[in-house]
């Protein structure tokens, strides 16, 4: 059994997701959107932490595309902690205008609650 | 300065590869942003060949030099699986979207990232031997 690449809690209806691996590349997604699916469960406000993430290629955020596509149409996805690397990533394929991003948890918390 | 590796047709070698790239960059004095744009310049192009130009299949080599010449550093990525479509890598775009979140689509950014993360780029596809070399100035 490999140790799990996210933690999940509560912070009352919002879901928060820490990314624990620093890759999330080809080799990292199957398992990224598995476990992320499982953890987001019914949650209809999603926050979810990539303070530790180092790297995301075009598979990665592949599939953090796809998680805000399955919790936006009827709730809130929100991303936070993303650093240098995977702000540029965002920026240079426009997914800026699309994601909701924050800086850190209590602004992401009130972001998810809106 | 001149470094040389070589993978298997994995992607989780690929991990392996960017961590020899970073070390090799930072060897060779290349800044930091230039760095992490080559290094996703260089999985974004390993990855596509080993799952489309290998099929995905784990008996393939990737061959990877990294060359350090004035002002840019220079990375060939030599394979021997299927070549890139011709023209794909040429017309490779990333996607527009409005801002309907359901036709967002989730793939199909790879190769257009390649392009707009190094400086230029030249793809030499031949009979069981490709080569493409990517350069990041700095």
């Amino acid at each position: 059994m490999k140790a799990p690449v996210l933690t999940a809690e509560r912070h009352d209806e919002v879901a928060v997701l820490s990314v624990l691996a620093p890759r999330r590349d080809s080799a990292a997604a199957p398992r990224f959107r598995a476990e992320a699916t499982q953890a987001t469960g019914d949650a209809r406000r999603v926050v979810l932490d990539l303070a530790l993430v180092e790297f995301v290629d075009s598979t990665g955020l592949g599939a953090l595309i796809g998680l805000m596509k399955s919790v936006a149409p009827t709730g809130v996805f929100v991303l936070m902690g993303a650093g240098r690397q995977v702000m540029k990533l965002l920026s240079a394929t426009k997914l800026d205008r699309v994601f909701n991003i924050e800086p850190d948890l209590s602004q992401a918390l009130s972001r998810a609650r809106r | 300065m001149h470094r040389q590796f070589a993978i298997r047709s994995n992607v989780t070698a690929v991990t392996e590869l960017a961590a020899k790239l970073r070390v090799a960059c930072a060897d060779f004095g290349l800044d930091e942003d230039a760095a992490s744009d080559l290094e996703l310049a260089v999985v974004e192009a390993a990855t596509n060949i080993i799952v489309h130009g290998y099929g995905g299949a784990d008996g393939g080599t990737l061959e990877v030099g990294v060359r350090r010449d004035a002002g840019e550093v220079q990375v060939e990525l030599t394979d021997a699986g299927a070549p890139i479509p011709p023209g794909a890598l040429e017309n490779a775009e990333l996607p527009d979207f409005d801002d309907d979140v359901s036709a967002i689509p989730t793939s199909g950014r790879g190769l257009a990232l390649i392009k707009a993360s190094v400086d230029a780029w030249r793809y030499l596809p031949s009979a069981g031997r490709n080569r493409l070399i990517l350069i990041k100035r700095g």
